[in-house]
């Protein structure tokens, strides 16, 4: 079950020199080295660009409402913890509308990876400031400088106990497909941010800008070391920020045998 | 006779049921009307009391003026452990 | 002889009002007659009036009350004006020292009506007035009589407050020292001491001068609130996940189905919006999954209805109802979320509202439920109200299990394959490659703005729900009455058991059409004759509905939060035949 088992015979349509090319390809190699099934493989997206790669790669898929991927896939894992359960959607989608489910996961541990296809602006409805889009930026469809603030994706993972964080840039697809698979092979909540150019929209986090900065970890660096990476703003590390393992939600709740006679047997009288 | 729990500095009102209140020192509840050797004068000092004629807490400032109004203040109320079996929020 | 008593027990929030409540429901169910207890508690945590309101030999709470058995003085001034000539009325000889404006609990609307009518008398003095019998218990006497008697911290003794003015009440009521002796066994895990409390209180109306209460039909009896009675309903049908966010009246349902669960997964969401995405993620990976919420919640969860429309994905939605709109009075009842329930979810979203009358019909309606939400792949949403959740009464014993669903998988499946019914057949992910989507999609699950494909896809979900009209259209309502009445009655939901029990004492011929099924709605023109009078908890949503098949002659509106009494449907039934074109119904404290 190698590479072409996963294309789909939809038409791709992304613009030409997107990222999301990059991670679409990085991800088919990731799932194609495990093996994974295309009917036990769950990709749940929200709404946006990002979000149609669940058309473009054969498993057992689910198109969900925008900024909700999480809830949903966080069912889906629950209901049937054989199945892999990937949330891919974009930055707006998961650290705008969904921050709060995306800070719920985390919390609960379940093991669904998520990937922000992270552009930092909403493409697909014309290039609005995303949540990872510094203040005073003005990108070139846009009539005012962004007046929020971005807000850090690593660090708040971290502040909610994801189990696995991790950066990766779209078009390093081999370095970015390392990534994917240590974050499939953990067994947690994982998250990683994908840093991607959005070449109709973001004239200035373009592909030479990235490249420019951007630079992989050391690896086993300690906690203290891991949190000024997370938070160093000249140049952007890429790599696993973090892992650990800890106890996933459904170990956290008992199961035990009910017999429902009994339990109506305290009500009678 | 005014050394009855009532007037004592051990003793809270019940919330509910006004001729019974808590004592401090004995841990247990007696009759407002009781009394026993423990008996020491009500001190109000502190942030926050308790005023029983408007059924709530009164913070420092609003203290005086309760007082002057004949008010009956305490330092704390009473509340049964076991009224949480009762609670229905919103 | 009939028994038939309607009786309040009120009391300060915290002060036992619940046990109080429990133990005389449950003394008249041992004692074999049908009974029916109505809880109204503040939304606050400790300290404001709240009370039971308990009908004997009925289902429906009437006016005025047999008795009022008061823990403070506040549940007089509540209640007092409610009490017929020849009422009991047990309290602490020390509520009756107390004036209105010396209780600053009570609102501020009562203590004005109160004091524009007898100026500010003590309460002893005001209840003269009134023809009723009054039993004034020295419970500080009996505490202290009690102390020394058992021996035990008086901590442990002054929570039998509430056991002895109840005890008091339920024997001057006519009940004997056996019955209520064993209904407060059942209820204490530890007796002992309540039972000693009992018998010293009623030692104090030894004499009274009462008509016994004969035994009712003997048997066992099953004891339930709505909470409960649709969470065991829930369990018996067989549910595997549940989500819920913290709310009232709901939470209840969902943290016992949590004790009881087994192997159901539970999930406590950050937010109701997750609640239904996480039951949704469950439902579409194969398990039967349900949510439940009042009003608020269900705003929130508008959006993922819309979802489980478009991606075709069964759930249960369980909405108790409480007094809107927006936070409202989160305790108290209403029936104000019909047409939201309705029409909630953007586009045209056809799913199932189904509403229960009273508790038997909730567990039966939980089951039917998961049937249709399943057959027909699209939310279910079960309307039920506070009034019914808080209620506690003697329910027959109609739980069945539901058996799991099977699912088969074929070589090139096609999620949502057009089929002449409208419903393709369901298989979970997991087991097939596919694409649930909450976009306009092919067979497959693709994304598609093809026009054809479109329409295919529209006409298919309005082909599902002509199907689901046709499969329930049976079932839709019940009818009771003469087919041939001067007035006809619509209502949906909780108001039934009072409204039953008015057209049986009315002096008008008047039949009741209780609608059960209110989405697909069903064409009811056929079932009307003479005037039509429409009774709801709501601003006329109801009447909205039934316009489009008749003329509402007139309508009675239950504003006020509480539940419809039958004394108020009686009246409003002689309005309505007189002409009156609104009724505001205004019973309740």
């Amino acid at each position: 079950m190698k590479g072409p088992e996963y294309r789909t015979e939809a038409w791709v349509q992304w613009c030409p020199g997107c990222g999301n090319y990059g991670i679409l390809t990085a991800l088919r190699e990731a799932i194609s080295e495990l093996e994974i099934e295309p009917k036990k493989l769950v990709i749940v997206s929200g709404i946006g660009c990002s979000s149609r790669i669940v058309y473009y790669i054969r498993g057992s898929n689910v198109h969900t409402i925008h900024g909700r991927a999480i809830p949903v896939a966080s069912g889906i894992k629950l209901a049937n913890p054989e199945l892999t359960v990937i949330v891919a959607a974009g930055d707006g989608d998961i650290l705008g509308i969904g921050a709060g489910h995306f800070v719920a996961l985390g919390r609960r541990n379940i093991d669904v990876k998520v990937l922000i296809h992270d552009n930092a602006v909403y493409g697909l409805t014309k290039g609005q400031a995303g949540p990872t889009l510094p203040s005073g930026i003005k990108l070139r469809a846009m009539k005012y400088a962004n007046p929020q603030e971005a807000l850090n994706p690593l660090l708040l993972a971290f502040a909610c106990n994801y189990t696995f964080i991790a950066r990766g840039y779209a078009y390093h697809v081999k370095k970015l497909k390392e990534i994917l698979l240590e974050a499939l092979k953990h067994r947690g909540s994982a998250v990683v941010d994908i840093l991607q150019p959005c070449v109709t929209y973001n004239d200035l986090m373009t592909k030479e800008w990235f490249e420019s900065k951007i630079y992989y970890l050391e690896p086993n660096l300690d906690k203290e070391a891991v949190l000024h990476k997370m938070m160093e703003k000249e140049r952007i590390p890429l790599g696993i920020f973090f892992k650990e393992e800890k106890e996933t939600f459904d170990k956290r709740m008992r199961e035990f045998e009910v017999d429902l006679e009994s339990v109506i047997q305290k009500f009678k009288l | 006779m005014d050394k009855n729990c009532e007037r004592c500095g051990n003793w809270s009102p019940h919330i509910g049921y006004s001729f019974l209140g808590f004592c401090f020192k004995k841990e247990d509840i007696s009759f407002r009307d009781s009394f026993c050797e423990f008996f020491t004068e009500l001190e109000l000092e502190g942030e926050f009391f308790w005023c029983e004629d408007c059924r709530s807490i009164l913070d420092f400032k609003e203290l005086e003026e309760h007082r002057k109004n004949g008010h009956r203040i305490f330092k704390q109320v009473f509340l049964d452990s076991d009224y949480r079996e009762e609670i229905y929020e919103g | 002889m009939k028994v038939d008593l309607s009786f309040v027990i009120g009391g300060f929030q915290g002060g036992g009002i619940e046990s109080a409540g429990q133990i005389a429901v449950k003394a008249f169910a041992i004692k074999g007659h049908r009974v029916f207890g109505s809880r109204e508690y503040h939304s606050n945590i400790i300290g404001a009036h709240s009370y039971y309101h308990i009908r004997v030999g009925g289902k429906a709470l009437r006016m005025p009350l047999d008795a009022l058995i008061a823990l403070d003085a506040e549940s007089i001034f509540t209640h007092f004006k409610n009490l017929r000539n020849g009422a009991i009325l047990v309290c602490d000889q020390k509520s009756l020292e107390k004036k209105a404006s010396e209780i600053p609990s009570m609102s501020r609307a009562l203590r004005e009506r109160i004091e524009r009518r007898y100026g500010s008398q003590k309460l002893g003095k005001i209840l003269e007035n009134l023809e009723i019998r009054l039993i004034a218990l020295p419970m500080a006497e009996l505490l202290r009589k009690l102390s020394e008697e058992v021996k035990k911290p008086m901590s442990s003794v002054s929570r039998t407050l509430n056991v002895m003015a109840t005890s008091a009440g339920l024997y001057a009521l006519g009940l004997d020292v056996l019955t209520i002796g064993r209904a407060i066994e059942r209820h204490f895990p530890n007796p002992e001491l309540n039972l000693i409390a009992m018998e010293m209180a009623i030692e104090e109306v030894r004499d009274l001068e009462r008509n016994e209460i004969p035994d009712g039909k003997k048997g066992e009896k099953i004891v339930l609130t709505g909470n409960e009675a649709v969470a065991i309903a829930k369990l018996y049908s067989g549910i595997e996940f549940l989500s819920f966010y913290p709310i009232t009246p709901a939470t209840d349902e969902a943290l016992f189905i949590e004790e009881n669960r087994g192997r159901t997964i539970i999930v406590q969401a950050e937010d109701e919006i997750s609640a239904l995405g996480m039951a949704l993620g469950a439902s579409i990976a194969g398990l039967r999954a349900t949510v439940t919420t009042s009003g608020p919640g269900f705003s929130l969860m508008n959006e993922m209805i819309s979802f489980a429309v478009q991606a075709e994905i069964p759930v249960v939605i369980t909405l108790w109802m409480r007094a809107s709109p927006s936070t409202g009075i989160a305790t108290r009842t209403g029936q104000q979320d019909l047409l939201h329930a309705i029409f909630s979810g953007h586009g045209d979203t056809f799913k199932i509202v189904i509403a229960s009358g009273d508790h038997e019909e909730a567990v039966e309606d939980v089951q039917l439920s998961f049937k249709l939400a399943e057959d027909f792949q699209m939310p279910v949403i079960h309307l039920l109200d506070k009034f019914i959740a808080s209620s506690l009464t003697t329910v027959e014993n109609k739980f069945q299990l539901l058996p799991k669903r099977k699912f088969e998988a074929y070589e090139g499946y096609l999620r949502y394959k057009l089929t002449e019914e409208g419903i393709s057949p369901f298989v979970p992910v997991g087991m097939a490659t596919m694409i649930v989507s909450s976009l306009e999609h092919d067979e497959y699950g693709f994304a598609s703005e093809d026009p054809v494909n479109r329409e295919e896809m529209m006409l298919k979900r309005i082909r599902k729900f002509k199907k689901l009209a046709e499969k329930v259209s049976g079932n839709s309502y019940s009818v009771y009455g003469d087919k041939n009445a001067e007035l006809t009655i619509f209502s949906f939901g909780s108001t039934k058991s009072a409204i039953l029990e008015a057209i049986e004492e009315s002096e008008f011929s008047a039949k009741f059409v209780q609608l059960r099924i209110l989405s697909p709605f069903p064409d009811i023109s056929e079932e009307i004759s003479g005037k039509v009078l429409c009774i709801e908890s709501n601003a006329g949503q109801l009447s909205f509905l039934l316009e489009r098949y008749c003329n509402v002659d007139s309508i009675a509106m239950k504003l006020n939060s509480r539940p419809v009494y039958v004394d108020e449907v009686i009246r409003a039934i002689e309005e309505a035949m007189n002409g009156k074109k609104e009724v505001i119904l205004s019973e309740g404290a």
